[in-house]
């Protein structure tokens, strides 16, 4: 898992593709948008499923040394003509992400840096997007230290 | 005109995975975790990973096993519910595909075919 502080942007989505990708069930993880998954042309790297995505929301820096940062988690899996499929499909990538936020979850302030801030909003999906993939979103919001610090400031005066 | 249906064969091949994770039987998840389908020149390949006992369970064991001949073993629909074996574990046959699947796919092949041959027309008349 992710060692040291977490506070850089950067270093959270290393936390969450770490995290996911130690998930046994999950196939792959992507950061970025919607609009970057393609099944349909890109036949080098094509997608694997279930798939963890993290799409960047927000950032709302605090007094008190803190930073919260706010994504969609979403875990999907790429859906069929089948409703007994799309139901088990749902259950699954449910299940999957309610792991993940568990783990966030319960991970001890000393083990990693970082706090999910709950309730957690899932959303289903089905059949969405040009890959027909159906799934769960989650709305969420990690805090991490990250203080207003003038003196670390890249700024030559 | 060159036609390519390797992104269809892609696609194809993820929606077999999710078919036959969800037809994998379920104890601890491991099975599901492992099941691969993926594309190549040769051919769509069913994977299991490191979950080779997934044959058992689709072929049976023992006095219970199913014959040895590929195509008998193929003809046979998923039994997701073959009850209890007295001389081994029951077939299951969880890694054979439904009629409705070959349609699915037979469809999905025609119409991209279809959309590859029309774009080709459509450039080659552009040409003119």
């Amino acid at each position: 898992m992710a060692s040291g502080p977490l506070s850089s942007f950067k270093s959270v989505v290393e936390y969450m593709r770490t995290l996911s990708l130690s998930h046994l069930n999950v196939k792959q993880f992507t950061f970025g948008q919607l609009s970057d998954l393609d099944i349909e042309t890109n036949t080098q790297n094509p997608t694997q499923y279930p798939l963890v995505m993290l799409i960047p929301r927000r950032a709302d820096l605090d007094a008190g040394g803190k930073a919260e940062f706010s994504f969609a988690l979403s875990v999907q899996d790429i859906t069929n003509y089948d409703l007994g499929v799309e139901e088990d499909q749902l259950n699954t990538t449910f299940m999957i992400l309610q792991d993940l936020l568990s783990r966030m979850r319960m991970t001890t302030w000393g083990e990693v840096e970082v706090f999910l801030e709950v309730p957690v909003t899932c959303r289903p999906f089905v059949e969405s997007f040009n890959n027909n993939l159906a799934g769960w979103s989650a709305e969420i919001v990690l805090e991490v230290k990250n203080p207003f610090n003038n003196c670390d400031a890249a700024f030559n005066d | 005109m060159k036609i390519d249906l390797s992104s269809v064969y892609i696609k194809l091949s993820r929606k077999l995975e999710s078919i036959l994770r969800y037809q994998a039987p379920f104890d601890t998840g491991f099975l599901r975790s492992q099941v691969e389908v993926t594309y190549t020149k040769d051919g769509i390949e069913i994977g299991l990973g490191q979950a080779g006992y997934g044959t058992y369970l689709h072929t049976g064991t023992g006095q219970e096993r199913a014959g040895k001949d590929p195509q008998q073993l193929m003809d046979k629909a998923w039994n997701p519910k073959p009850g209890k074996g007295t001389e081994g574990i029951k077939p299951r046959y969880w890694m054979n595909f439904s009629e409705s699947v070959y349609e699915m796919m037979m469809d999905e092949i025609a119409t991209a075919y279809a959309i590859q041959i029309e774009d080709n027309i459509l450039n080659e008349l552009n040409k003119l």
